[in-house]
């Protein structure tokens, strides 16, 4: 479903990604870990179409994707949610939800404290509550495939395990996933198959523990 | 009480007319995250369309207002949005500014053109109705103003929260990329917001016509106000922009009942607009120093001292062998073009390294004018004071308006400019009750002027050149591209910004002198606020990083007025031109000397 | 010699806490700061390199508070940072990088090559910083910091986008520092380097001090495998 093969792409004369080829298999969860700094963020923007591969080709459900703007493809059934808090802070919680084109009553069944504040700015609401109203978005809006660029960053272990039980079931409903994070064995529990990535590149090294700890461990 | 009264109604009045144009200038800067500085001269030239339908054409005012607001006015929205906006996302400030300063001096020329200077009489709509509250009358046109308020503020509102294309702008607002991978159309939002906001222009211009009258530049300036109004809400916020519009209308009005009407204190109401924008702006939050991603700019290459000074060899080469061939009057000509040169060559300085846009830069030149006009006598001591008078003023600004940066220093310069506009230069304090001074030359002949002005121009330029080569020059650009890492490694922000400031300054200073003893005559109509906007214009087109870009662009703007004298309608079509070529290289700032250089172009990494 | 404390610092943005409440030293030698990513690392950086005032605690340098301090004040007493995000100034070589940082410290300009051969990186001296490789101007960075002759160094994801052998450059460089006297806070995700040249880590999660210790005490950690590895 998620088919990238040999992808460059960096900012200006700097190259972040050095080839890159992964495949995602439809109806999969794929768990994209590695170290800061290996270009994990840069290929989510790739994939979204913020960004352009500078070589390389990106298809999504089979279809040549590299030219593709962010908004097109968004509307096509790609759910995209980026690193940090990718909420419109400005906006309450309940017209984060009416943005997103989809029911709102379901996010509320599932998140309740959301349902307590929908009246409240989101940019108001805790970290995880603000993750959680993101992560929404894959949840109601039934996308063919959701992009996750860290998705437990700086939250509680508590509701890092809430949002995994999301991603369980938006797995068992058949949806193509690849979840970007840098520490997690939770990913890779769900995970049909975890991919290093460090320097740019997949490495061939599978063994998370070596990659963070070095040999030592 | 019942003047009082009269007072608050004909404040509100106004304020409403200046909500509706601050209104437009807020939805499109918003969305699009351009500043568009054409906003008041959209304004003007639709309300001169508005005469045309209405009162040359003879159709019904209702009809004129509909088609001049409900679709000229969109129409030219969506192309300056599609054609000149769209190609500038993303780009630095500076750059979007001059791109709306070339719409604005393209629509002035357009202007000229298509309705050349005469008395052009508006009739107010529903004239012959009104109402009398005490012993005040409200007129029906203003009873129509503030309807248009109310509804223009209704509409706005219900667009914001009521619809789902309203909550998408909004969303923009907050996070445009993330918008984007929410499936929100970004450019079809912009364009809206380019066609509401031009239509609010038109409406709002031609609700003010019967006050301010039909006139190029005031009504293209009057949008001054609206900046006022709109950065109450920090450029973001549509209720208090409105707030601003209605508090900055009853100030007036106020100011207008209540205070002395002496000289100073008259030139002191025309200020107003300006004085509050400085207190707006001051209560702003210090802006923080940006910290994350690498910046960096390609300008033209920096010759070497050897370079500069065979350089300057050559120069002064060309100018001796034009003295002696050309008339005098020729050579006073290229002489006012060096004037105007060195000025640019501040500007080369300030913007072009150091990376600040200044909309008021010409007020400078008029501070050293006005100083050596002063002393009566010239010599190279009293350009020097010129120069220092000017560059105490820079610093003054400097220190105020530096707590700002990008957009918000921007328009505090323009500010400034205003400010300075209407008390000091456009008073008597500066060119005495007559509006003009005489000024005893340096040297007698027109060569000699030439000669003279040269001289400056390359001692300025290798000054100019010797500053960026050495330590200072380094700091400016440092601070241009990580103010943050400059504080960390023990640098004063601030005192740097502020130094190069008054050094800007000074040059334009210096140039200010030097324009008055070749003018012999300086008046207070030389040093018109709207100078500032074809300065920026001309030194981006020519070149801003440059010294023959400088040089390039002083013979453009002496070459200017020449053309408009000689062929009107030419100068016309010369400015329209030179509005769409600053839309067309506006990403491009090293400008046209770097075409002939085949310099790299502007690039971000 | 020289000493820093951070005393009971929190910083709020709006609603979330980004650091909370946090204590901790930094001697001489090299003190490793990790956590995973949104620990409030680099916003601690920011604090003590004064570019962002915390809502509430201290920063104590030597004895002196200097919490009300501006970021150029702490540079005279010696503090200098990199950034994980790169500041380097893009318009100017990477020579005039390194000689802004000289000037403003009033030292001779002279010293820019020898501080560019030290970390390894005169062969791009007169090329424009933004067109140099990512670990080049890291190393940049670090000659530019090292310009100010710090006596405390803040060192932001140094090793990011350098290779091993780079890397290993690196580590003998931070050894050299510390002999030199000077102090080194370092924000590594590099483990071997955190646990081979740090004398002191301490260890931060969701804006707290998890906990501090030696390399080899911080390793057998249960809490930090659990916070690293989920």
């Amino acid at each position: 479903m998620i088919d990238l093969s040999d992808v460059h792409a960096g900012y200006g004369r700097i190259e972040v990604l050095r080839g890159v080829s992964l495949n995602v298999p439809r109806g999969t969860v794929t768990a994209l870990l590695g170290p800061n700094g290996a270009g994990k963020s840069t290929l989510v923007k790739v994939l979204s179409g913020q960004l352009r591969a500078t070589a390389g080709h990106v298809h999504l459900g089979g279809v040549h994707v590299n030219d593709a703007p962010p908004d097109e493809l968004a509307r096509a059934g790609l759910c995209t949610i980026p690193e940090g808090r990718a909420i419109f802070p400005n906006l309450t919680v309940a017209e984060n939800l009416r943005l997103m084109r989809g029911d709102a009553d379901l996010v509320y069944a599932r998140f309740p404290k959301l349902k307590a504040r929908h009246r409240q700015l989101a940019g108001s609401m805790s970290g995880g509550e603000q993750q959680m109203l993101a992560f929404s978005r894959a949840l109601i809006t039934d996308p063919a495939v959701v992009v996750i660029d860290e998705l437990s960053m700086g939250l509680a272990p508590v509701i890092v395990a809430e949002l995994y039980e999301v991603v369980k079931e938006l797995a068992a409903g058949g949806v193509t996933m690849l979840i970007v994070e840098q520490f997690a064995e939770t990913a890779s529990a769900v995970a049909d198959q975890v991919v290093v990535m460090t320097h740019g590149e997949i490495s061939e090294d599978n063994d998370l523990a070596s990659v963070y700890f070095g040999g030592t461990s | 009480m019942t003047a009082l009264l009269a007072y608050t109604i004909f404040g509100l009045v106004t304020g409403g007319a200046y909500a509706v144009v601050a209104g437009g200038l807020v939805l499109t800067y918003s969305t699009s995250k351009v500043f568009n500085v054409g906003h008041g001269a959209i304004g003007m030239v639709m309300a001169f369309l508005y005469w045309e339908l209405a009162e040359n054409r003879g159709l019904p005012q209702w009809l004129a207002l509909l088609i001049v607001v409900g679709v000229c006015a969109p129409l030219f929205g969506l192309l300056i949005e599609r054609f000149v906006m769209r190609r500038l996302a993303g780009a630095p400030i500076g750059i979007t500014l001059v791109a709306g300063v070339g719409v604005l001096v393209g629509l002035i020329g357009v202007a000229q053109v298509i309705w050349p200077p005469q008395a052009r009489p508006v009739r107010p709509f529903l004239d012959q109705l009104g109402v009398h509250i005490g012993q005040s009358f409200v007129s029906g046109h203003d009873l129509v103003t503030l309807v248009c308020a109310v509804l223009v503020a209704a509409g706005l509102y219900l667009l914001l929260n009521r619809t789902r294309t309203g909550l998408a702008m909004r969303a923009c607002v907050d996070a445009p990329e993330l918008a984007a991978l929410y499936g929100t159309r970004p450019h079809r939002l912009s364009a809206m917001s380019w066609a509401i906001g031009s239509a609010l222009a038109a409406l709002g211009g031609i609700l003010l016509t019967p006050v301010v009258q039909l006139d190029y530049v005031t009504m293209t300036l009057l949008v001054i106000t609206a900046y006022t109004a709109a950065l109450v809400g920090r450029l973001r916020s549509l209720p208090w922009t409105f707030v601003g519009a209605l508090g900055l209308g009853l100030v007036q009005s106020y100011a207008v009942a209540y205070l002395p009407s002496s000289q100073f204190w008259i030139s002191f109401r025309a200020a107003i607009p300006a004085l509050l924008l400085f207190v707006v702006l001051l209560a702003m939050p210090q802006s923080p120093l940006r910290i994350g991603g690498v910046r960096g700019s390609r300008g033209v290459a920096v010759p070497t001292g050897v370079a500069t000074g065979v350089g300057a060899g050559l120069f002064a080469g060309v100018v001796v062998v034009l003295a002696l061939l050309v008339d005098s009057v020729v050579a006073g000509q290229l002489a006012l073009a060096l004037v105007f040169g060195i000025v640019l060559l501040s500007m080369v300085l300030l913007t072009g390294y150091g990376g600040v846009v200044s909309l008021g830069q010409f007020t400078f030149v008029g501070v050293g004018a006005v100083t050596v006009a002063r002393l009566g006598s010239t010599s190279v001591f009293s350009l020097l004071l010129g120069a220092l008078v000017a560059a105490a003023v820079g610093a003054l600004i400097a220190l105020i308006a530096l707590r700002v940066s990008g957009l918000y220093l921007a328009l505090a310069t323009l500010g400034f400019a205003q400010l300075m506009d209407k008390l000091v230069l456009q008073s008597p304090i500066a060119f005495g009750v007559r509006g003009s001074l005489q000024v005893p030359r340096l040297v007698e002949s027109a060569s000699a002027q030439l000669l003279v002005a040269a001289g400056v121009f390359a001692l300025v330029g290798a000054g100019v050149l010797a500053v960026r080569r050495g330590r200072l020059g380094r700091r400016m650009i440092a601070v241009k591209d990580s103010s943050a890492a400059c504080a960390t490694l023990g640098m004063n922000v601030r005192w740097i910004r502020v130094w190069v400031f008054s050094l800007s300054a000074a040059i334009a200073g210096l140039a200010g002198g030097l324009f008055a003893q070749l003018r012999e005559t300086v008046a207070a109509s030389d040093f018109q606020l709207f100078n500032n906007l074809p300065l920026l214009l001309f030194a981006v087109i020519a070149g801003v990083t440059s010294v023959s870009g400088a040089a390039l662009g002083g013979l453009l703007l002496m070459l200017l007025p020449v053309l408009q004298s000689g062929f009107p309608a030419l100068a016309g079509v010369a400015v329209v031109l030179l509005g769409v070529a600053a839309a067309g290289l506006a990403r491009d700032p090293n400008g046209l000397v770097s075409w002939f250089f085949r310099a790299w172009s502007w690039r971000r990494a | 010699m020289s000493t820093l404390l951070v005393e009971g610092v929190t910083v709020r943005f709006g609603e979330v806490i980004a650091v909370n409440d946090v204590s901790l030293s930094v001697d001489v030698g090299v003190t490793g700061l990790i956590g995973p990513n949104g620990a409030g690392k680099t916003t601690l950086f920011d604090v003590i390199s004064g570019l962002r005032r915390p809502s509430a605690g201290r920063v104590v340098l030597d004895d002196l508070d200097i919490t009300a301090r501006g970021p150029h004040q702490r540079s005279r007493l010696g503090v200098a940072r990199t950034f994980q995000r790169l500041e380097v100034f893009g318009s100017l070589t990477v020579w005039e990088n390194v000689v802004v940082a000289l000037e403003s410290r009033r030292r001779s300009s002279r010293l820019a090559t020898g501080l560019l051969e030290r970390v390894g990186i005169a062969e791009f001296a007169s090329n424009q910083a933004d067109t140099v490789p990512t670990g080049a101007a890291r190393l940049l960075e670090l000659a530019r910091a090292l310009a100010t002759d710090p006596c405390l160094l803040l060192l932001d994801e140094p090793s990011s986008g350098l290779d091993r052998a780079e890397t290993d450059a690196f580590g003998e460089l931070l050894r050299e520092l510390v002999g030199e006297g000077r102090s080194v806070v370092l924000v590594e995700h590099d483990m071997d380097l955190v646990m081979g040249y740090c004398d002191q880590v301490h260890v931060l999660n969701l804006g707290q001090l998890l906990t501090s210790g030696t390399p080899s005490e911080i390793r057998a950690h249960e809490g930090v495998r659990e916070a690293y590895l989920g």
